[in-house]
């Protein structure tokens, strides 16, 4: 039994490709209704929140003690905790939601752009493959771009992490106090801060790399149609 | 490209058509075209024995090499 296993993967990024359609829909009526629900002065207040990850509290120098049963005093110091931070998307301050809104919206949209493209290209790869058309201009051209994409799309996160953990932490710095500990949080408000922590999610240089893996494979592919080409005119 | 076959001069002096020379060599009409208008990159050989004994030549009628203007 042959596996058409070009046909069964052209289905499948169809529907991923819908599936983005239909996220991206979804998520545009929800933040629109909830949008609405606030703008009424409604009661009930709307409960959508944003998380952002690689937030670092700095702890001042012996401000918190740590000790265990084998190590002299000052061999274990704690500089700073990390972890998320959640935030309302729809909270009453005007400048948090200003700083939400020009860096997750923007953000959402594009990724959103990124899946729909890829899947896109995923499934018309496919589609010409199930044709018998492996090697082509058509192949090459769109495998071509879905590096292009991949590495567009990895620089453009690294650029946004930067930029949107300075948003940010501008309101943090600007607004932001810390009840009950004397420390601060630290979301990149200078350039001069290790920027490990927020790019240093490996999904964003893993796609890079993989975007140049696939830019090596379009090339695979472009000497490919060359050897049909010449193949082709062997008679 | 330098290398040229002069197929069409050669089927006009044995009186063969381009149909009957495809069903001949057992090449496709499709190839046989390609042949004919120099639009071929290469020959095989049992392509080029097949066309020597059907139009009765040498491949040295069959090839010719001019250069490049």
């Amino acid at each position: 039994m042959k596996l058409n296993l070009a046909g069964k993967l052209r289905t499948l990024f169809g529907f991923l490709r819908g599936c983005v359609v239909f996220v991206a829909a979804v998520a545009m009526l929800v933040v629109t209704v909830k949008l609405w629900m606030l703008l009424s002065h409604s009661d009930n207040r709307p409960d959508i929140s944003v998380t952002m990850d690689g937030v670092r509290l700095g702890i001042p120098p012996d401000t918190i003690e740590l000790k265990s049963d084998r190590s002299n005093p000052g061999d274990l110091v704690l500089e700073d905790l990390a972890g998320s931070v959640k935030v309302n998307l729809f909270s009453k301050d005007t400048r948090l939601v200003n700083a939400l809104v020009w860096t997750v919206f923007p953000g959402a949209m594009l990724g959103f752009a990124y899946y729909f493209l890829l899947f896109g290209l995923l499934r018309n790869v496919c589609a010409n493959i199930e044709q018998g058309e492996l090697f082509s201009e058509r192949n090459v051209r769109m495998v071509r771009r879905m590096g292009l994409l991949l590495i567009g799309f990895g620089l453009f996160n690294v650029f946004s992490s930067l930029i949107y953990a300075q948003v940010i932490g501008r309101y943090f710095d600007q607004h932001v106090t810390l009840a009950g500990i004397k420390a601060s949080i630290h979301m990149l408000t200078k350039w001069s801060d290790q920027p490990i922590t927020v790019i240093g999610p490996g999904s964003i240089w893993e796609r890079i790399v993989t975007g140049c893996i696939v830019l090596l494979i379009s090339e695979a592919f472009r000497q490919g149609l060359a050897l049909k080409t010449e193949s082709e005119l062997t008679v | 490209m330098p290398i040229k076959l002069n197929l069409e001069k050669i089927m006009a002096e044995r009186g063969i058509s381009l149909t009957e020379l495809a069903g001949r060599v057992d090449i496709t009409l499709a190839n046989l075209s390609i042949l004919k208008t120099n639009k071929a990159k290469a020959v095989r050989f049992t392509t080029l024995e097949a066309l020597c004994r059907e139009l009765k030549c040498q491949p040295g009628d069959l090839l010719e090499y001019t250069k490049d203007k």
